[in-house]
């Protein structure tokens, strides 16, 4: 059973309007909230940057009963290869991009990208809330 | 959501204490910022990230572009004062291993 629901559709250039709300939404998970904001704010960039301009995002954030987490971000743009982008993925390098995926997956139990990649399913099991 | 404080010795020498939350919007406008300083003559910069509250990919992606523009103009970039969850994405992303950290 779900107990706090958020569905988000916004406008490609309302992105930074968004970011309070995840903040807001994550604040009672402490710590562990702003690795999860990370995460979130990695995949909404991805959606950003693979979108066009005058396009659309949605993102819903759903806190289900038993401390799972599962959040879905979805733009209406052509995607990306998610598959090899993580199999090129070098720590050894000093690129200005592609840590964002690795932090995705370090901060989130399950990360799943459609076949597009330009949808995306992120799943916490979370430790716990301070209220 | 940043603001940056300047303290600079002359054109060539400076530290800038960055305070607040870097998304991504923010990371673009403080590359353009800080690249301009390098075209005016900037080439040792010190960034004082110790009042840092939230950085991610993009703006850690910004840092190496000003790391690489100082390296062509034969200048350094050092990292000060990361601590908490910012140290820990630094150590996380190995990003340690690449910057000068003090």
């Amino acid at each position: 059973m779900r107990v706090i629901e958020v569905h988000l559709s916004f406008l490609h250039d309302q992105i930074s309007q968004i970011r309070p709300i995840i903040k807001a939404f994550l604040e009672p998970f402490d710590h562990e909230g702003l690795h999860l904001e990370i995460g979130i704010n990695e995949a909404l960039n991805n959606a950003f940057y693979h979108s066009p301009k005058q396009g659309y995002l949605q993102m819903q954030l759903c806190l289900y009963r038993n401390h799972t987490l599962i959040i879905r971000i979805h733009d209406n743009g052509l995607g990306f290869q998610v598959g090899e982008k993580l199999a090129t993925y070098d720590f050894n390098t000093d690129n200005e991009g592609g840590r964002g995926l690795l932090l995705m997956q370090a901060y989130f139990d399950r990360m799943i990208y459609n076949h597009n990649g330009n949808e995306v399913l992120l799943a916490k099991k979370m430790k716990g809330m301070s209220l | 959501m940043i603001t940056i404080e300047k303290q600079a010795t002359n054109s060539q020498t400076m530290i800038l204490s960055i305070t607040g939350r870097m998304y991504a919007e923010q990371a673009t406008t403080f590359r353009k910022q800080v690249l301009s300083l390098i075209e005016k003559g900037l080439t040792e910069l010190k960034l004082n990230l110790s009042s840092l509250e939230y950085i991610d990919s993009s703006g850690l992606g910004v840092l190496i572009s000003i790391r690489k523009h100082l390296d062509k103009v034969g200048g350094t970039l050092t990292i000060l004062g990361i601590q908490g969850d910012v140290q820990e994405l630094f150590e996380l992303t190995r990003l340690n291993q690449v910057f000068h950290i003090e």
